[in-house]
């Protein structure tokens, strides 16, 4: 039983050390030459630790808010796609009904300006 | 697993909320304010959906494969939430209109919550009343919010927010260890399953093996569920899987699970000791959306309330009944002996609210059928009295809120008679005083606590409702016996009007023909 976890153990282990030792070896072999911008965690990217009091524009809230709504239109469309032949006519009307309420939900939002960066 | 045409019939109030719920987000989307296109719509969707609840009180029936019970009681409630809904929309007109804040969503979003409502009432499954308790709670928080640019108003919403979440995942909790002590959701499962879980006993054959689904279906499922034809699905589910051995401890799980729910749904009734958000979030609310909350969300919450303790656990508990038993008596004592204190109308009413929550607490401790139909009649009373206060604070209600003291009240009764005689008629009705539809649905509640035997109870209702009427009644002092300027801002709004005449008649009318 235990035994047949042996090859994934070696293979833990090895891969490991393989990480390990390209690391270290890096850290021996590899020349130094450090500057500030070096040294900081992303080069070229935005500083990972600030104030965590940072006011947000409300717009991003707004485009989060749609986004849940509409992904989770993608997850309930998916398992139906796959179970289509499944459900037949009821499922289809089902679906068609869903997607109808969030068409209702689309359309407020559309006209109420919701989608508007600006 | 398809649906017929039964069930959207049978569904009727439901689908007319529904759809009027879409074809006013339609309007709006389509002509952006014009809020008074929307609020006749609303008003006239919520008019046909009580008439079709009317029409199928006659009927009993499930639909959506044992989702759904539709009968007289789904339908009784379902009426409750068309009328608060319809004087909620009436009252809201001049109020919005006085705050410059007449918008279509406050409609829309009343009609959602009143989905969410008849959805909890019909409810025959855990499942769905957590979807029902959703929807409701998600409309009203943001309609405890609507006054976007007030502090009181948002301080209510994020605090009733908050909680409710809080609280939902209390109930949510529950529902989980429910499901896994009993194996099912469904409420006619469960049932058959409770007085074995109850006494800690095996489960009994039938239900254990009951890969055969039609053991559990003549085990006892009341005999429209059997006509209407439970699925298989749901039947099967009825197998809980569970070995004779761990009977035990599917027993405590289910108690557990039990309490759990409980706690869930004390918070949205606000019965003590879950009722510390009512009066923040009442104060700060727009006052027609406060009526809303504290009289359609808790006929709600007890509608959902009294199908789990009636027709989930049935009458065989003596530790739930206990349970109950004690948190309606320290709802009744809190509620009214704070109340006292209160100088700030709409606090005062919220503090009246726990302790109405009390009384009809101790008629689901009862157990009985005249708990039930106790519980059912103080709902409909509650709700006509205690919106139509709401009402009148709604016309007396300033910009700056100074006017909600009790003692801005004083004089009204030489300024406006009218009004101070139907807020003195719903005081009356609030404290209990006989003719009036307050004095019935106490009567039938501690009626049926004393036919439980549970006497004690009864009478702690009985001695709070006394100190209940000192702080009611003097409300109606103020009004009468003091000197003062109290005065009505603006125009009072025809609606507004036509909703306390129809709280005022209905508080008569369900008191003197009960």
């Amino acid at each position: 039983m235990i035994e047949s976890y042996i090859p994934i153990f070696i293979m833990i282990v090895g891969a490991m050390g393989f990480a390990v030792v390209m690391g270290k070896m890096n850290e021996f072999v590899g020349p130094k030459r450090p500057s500030e911008e070096k040294l900081s965690t992303y080069e070229s990217g935005m500083e990972p630790v600030r104030s965590a009091r940072e006011r947000f524009s409300v717009k991003f809230y707004m485009v989060a808010m749609l986004f849940i709504v509409f992904d989770i239109e993608v997850v309930f469309l998916y398992p139906w796609a796959v179970s289509y032949k499944l459900l037949g006519t009821p499922g289809f009307i089902t679906m068609f009904v869903f997607i109808a309420v969030l068409l209702v939900g689309y359309f407020y939002v559309w006209r109420k300006g919701a989608l508007e960066w600006d | 697993m398809g649906f017929q045409i039964s069930d959207i019939a049978n569904n009727a109030p439901l689908f007319t909320l529904v759809a009027t719920g879409l074809v006013v987000i339609l309007l709006e989307s389509a002509k952006s304010g014009k809020p008074n296109v929307s609020f006749i719509v609303s008003l006239a969707g919520f008019i046909l959906s009580g008439l079709l609840a009317v029409g199928g009180l006659k009927t009993e029936d499930v639909s959506f494969g044992g989702m759904l019970m539709n009968g007289s009681y789904s339908n009784f409630f379902a009426i409750v939430f068309c009328l608060t809904g319809s004087l909620t929309i009436l009252i809201s007109k001049s109020y919005l209109e006085r705050f410059g804040q007449f918008r279509s969503e406050f409609y829309i979003l009343v009609l959602f919550a009143a989905m969410g409502m008849v959805l909890m009432a019909s409810a025959n499954d855990l499942i769905i009343i957590f979807l029902g308790i959703e929807l409701m709670s998600v409309s009203l928080y943001v309609l405890a919010g609507f006054f976007r640019t007030q502090d009181r108003s948002n301080e209510s919403a994020l605090k009733y927010f908050l909680l409710g979440a809080f609280a939902t995942g209390f109930l949510l909790y529950g529902i989980a260890l429910v499901y896994g002590s009993a194996g099912s959701t469904n409420f006619s499962v469960i049932h058959n399953q409770a007085p074995a879980l109850m006494k800690n006993q095996p489960l009994p054959d039938s239900v254990v093996q009951a890969g055969l689904p039609d053991s559990v279906v003549q085990a006892g499922l009341p005999d429209s569920v059997v006509q209407a034809g439970l699925p298989d699905s749901v039947v099967q589910a009825g197998d809980s899987g569970l070995p004779a051995g761990q009977a035990g401890l599917a027993g405590t799980i289910f108690l557990l699970g039990l309490g759990l729910v409980i706690v869930g749904l004390a918070f949205k009734v606000a019965a003590a000791p879950f009722h510390m958000w009512a009066p923040d979030v009442y104060d700060g609310a727009p006052t027609p959306a406060t009526g809303f909350m504290a009289t359609a969300a808790k006929a709600a919450a007890f509608g959902a309330f009294v199908s789990i303790a009636f027709k989930m656990i049935g009458s065989t508990s003596g530790t739930i009944s206990n349970l109950l038993a004690v948190i309606a008596a320290a709802s009744m004592i809190l509620g009214n002996v704070i109340a006292i204190s209160q100088s700030n109308i709409k606090r005062m009413l919220a503090y009246s609210s726990i302790a109405h929550a009390g009384y009809m607490l101790s008629g689901i401790a009862a157990a009985n059928v005249e708990g039930q139909a106790g519980v059912m009649y103080y709902v409909a009373a509650y709700a006509c009295m205690t919106l139509g206060a709401f009402a009148i604070v709604s016309i007396l209600e300033r910009d700056d809120a100074a006017n909600l003291s009790i003692d801005g009240y004083a004089g009204l009764s030489a300024k406006h008679p009218v009004i101070a005689a139907a807020l003195a008629l719903f005081m009356f009705s609030l404290a209990g005083i006989p003719p009036l539809a307050g004095f019935f649905g106490k009567y039938y509640v501690f009626l049926a606590a004393v036919k439980a035997d549970m006497t004690w109870l009864a009478i702690v209702g009985v001695l709070t409702s006394l100190i209940s009427a000192y702080y009611y009644l003097r409300v109606v002092v103020v009004m009468y016996f003091k000197e003062g300027e109290a005065a009505v801002e603006g125009r009072i709004g025809m609606s507004t009007v036509v909703a306390i005449a129809v709280c005022a008649y209905l508080v008569v009318q369900l008191g003197v023909y009960p």
